[in-house]
């Protein structure tokens, strides 16, 4: 078990240091000079050269991936063009507001796909396997920047029940969450219809039930179990797509988070913090898909053999 | 002979006679949105750029179908070009990550030990970004433009063809078949372009078609972001984002984008659908 998490872990360290190099290597694609695009047409030369020196453009492009590097290591990500605020302190304020998002999201979508799911699995072709199916059908179909004004004009406006915008109480959370949330919904509830339907087809529900188990003591105690680790995979690789879709969420509903922090800084050509964002959301997706397998490598041994 | 040729696309298509009307209405709604963009320029009522301020935020009416946004322009016409926009990148941005994906995936799944460590490590730091983000760092960094954000999309996209386009690879070089033309001195390029490739066909079209899809969205929320094409070109992401400051004296300058962008992306879903030929409601 520890040597499997000490594999995996190992294994991270190469991913997580090719993130760091492209992130590094990001600012190389501007087209012309960075600093010429960040302090805009009229800036004078002395604050070019300042600039310049302190991005550390001045020194040869290996250097500027070591320094990178080495500073993103300790926590120095540099400085933020527009404000001047050390890049990893902006990100450290941001950072619990995607998190609260995201766990809500995450939230929302465990209470709609576990019974939805399970009911689709238990009965196919039922009303909620129907449902199921409309919902992963929408979900695609209305991604997170269609459906969140939508649910603003529904929830907000039309029926004046949720805040429209910002981060204020608990309620506020609501609508984001929603946004967020339900396209996640839609995926899991379809894996676990699919994950649950296999495993009470094994024998040992089928002994269970036998033995006379009650119907839900079967789907709960021996069915769930076995379709769990199918489902909890694809929930650690749909963590990504929550992440990068709290970038437009928190865009639409003024959600004070590292997405709207990122969209803020595009805007504003603020390219070391654009930087800093896109490191912190991946290394955060990395981190998380690394827990997932350690945690499914403990509930189920079979996945041990593999690395 | 003609006849009776079956490539394995139309197999795949065959093999699903569970539901073979997705397929046809997905592949009708798809042609027919495909028909009103290249004829945009005809069939629009009027010049998707032409402001008219005196007309502007007004309801769907016989003038404007779908009414006019803040600038006074007619947005069934933006929402016509728009489309040309969201097909014409979705379509180049699969392209050439397809291009990319086969190469790479081909070299990783035939090429020897070395080549697949490396290259698949390469597409694991990719894929180590979520889903668009890598995409919007590389439209900010190239700047907003339809080029870019081909590009962008393209990087994002190949590595998911790569690894795909390799498993099938390998699956299909262990085949006696394969054993055999290796063993009468077909060269490994030969190999690969006459015997392996073809077995991968079918999951790299059903692939592509759903990265169609994700490319579209993909555009979108670029746009929406104010990553795509720059104003005043019509694009539905740029249209949606524009709207939302509206919702309360102009709804329809979200519902229309939104439902335009729903309808193409579950048409194409349903196409695609139909060629995997599976029940499970899957995501691209």
């Amino acid at each position: 078990m520890v040597r499997h998490a000490a594999v995996r872990l190992a294994l991270a360290v190469p991913t997580l240091v090719g993130v760091l190099f492209l992130v590094s290597a990001l600012l190389h694609l501007v087209p012309g000079d960075p600093v010429d695009a960040m302090l805009g047409e009229g800036s004078s030369s002395v604050d070019r050269e300042q600039l310049r020196r302190a991005m550390g453009l001045d020194r040869p492009p290996w250097r500027q991936l070591a320094e990178f590097a080495a500073g993103a290591l300790q926590g120095d990500l540099g400085r933020s063009i527009a404000g001047g605020e050390p890049v990893a302190l902006l990100l450290a304020q941001r950072y619990p507001a995607t998190l609260q998002l995201t766990a809500a999201a995450l939230g929302i979508a465990l209470l709609i796909a576990l019974p939805l799911g399970a009911a689709a699995a238990i009965r196919s072709g039922s009303i909620a396997d129907r449902v199921s199916l409309i919902l992963a059908a929408a979900e695609t179909a209305l991604p997170t920047f269609c459906l969140g004004p939508l649910l603003i004009l529904v929830f907000a406006v039309e029926l004046p029940w949720l805040p429209v915008s910002g981060r204020s109480g608990p309620a506020s959370v609501v609508l984001p969450a929603l946004t967020l949330g339900l396209g996640l919904s839609a995926v899991l509830a379809r894996q676990l219809r699919v994950a649950l339907a296999d495993a009470l087809r094994l024998d040992c529900v089928r002994t269970a039930r036998a033995k006379g188990a009650s119907g839900w003591r079967t789907i709960l105690v021996h069915a769930l179990p076995n379709a769990a680790t199918a489902t909890m995979t694809v929930l650690g690789l749909q963590l990504g797509g929550l992440l990068a879709g709290a970038v437009v969420t928190e865009t639409i509903f003024a959600w004070p988070g590292i997405g709207r922090l990122l969209v803020q800084a595009i805007g504003a050509r603020d390219y070391p913090l654009v930087q800093g964002c896109v490191l912190a959301v991946a290394c955060t997706y990395v981190v998380v898909n690394l827990l997932t397998d350690v945690v499914l490598a403990a509930l189920d041994p079979r996945l041990r053999e593999r690395t | 002979m003609r006849g009776s040729a079956t490539t394995p696309v139309v197999a795949a298509a065959r093999a699903t006679t569970a539901r073979p009307w997705r397929m046809l209405v997905g592949g009708a709604l798809l042609l027919l949105l495909a028909t009103g963009a290249l004829l945009a320029p005809a069939i629009a009522p009027d010049d998707p750029l032409r402001q008219d301020l005196a007309h502007h935020l007004e309801a769907p009416s016989l003038a404007h179908p779908l009414g006019t946004d803040r600038l006074g322009r007619d947005v069934l016409s933006r929402l016509l070009y728009g489309a040309r926009l969201s097909l014409a990148v979705g379509a180049a941005a699969v392209a050439g990550a397809l291009a990319i994906g086969i190469v790479v995936g081909t070299v990783a799944g035939y090429g020897g030990r070395a080549a697949d460590e490396i290259l698949m490590r390469g597409t694991e730091i990719l894929l180590a970004f979520p889903g668009i983000l890598l995409a919007i760092a590389l439209a900010t960094m190239l700047g907003p433009s339809a080029r870019n954000v081909v590009i962008a999309l393209t990087v994002m996209g190949w590595p998911t063809y790569a690894r795909l386009v390799r498993a099938e690879i390998r699956a299909a070089a262990a085949r006696e078949s394969t054993r055999a033309a290796e063993a009468l001195g077909a060269s490994p390029l030969r190999v690969a372009v006459r015997h392996l490739l073809p077995t991968a066909r079918a999951a790299i079209v059903v692939q592509a078609t759903f990265g169609v899809a994700g490319a579209i969205v993909a555009e979108s929320s670029l746009s929406f972001l104010g990553l795509g094409p720059p104003p005043p070109t019509p694009s539905w992401g740029a249209m949606l984002a524009e709207g939302r400051s509206f919702l309360l004296i102009a709804p329809h300058l979200v519902v229309a984008p939104a439902v335009a962008l729903g309808v193409t992306v579950l048409a194409i879903q349903m196409l695609g659908d139909g060629l995997r030929g599976d029940r499970t409601g899957s995501r691209s």
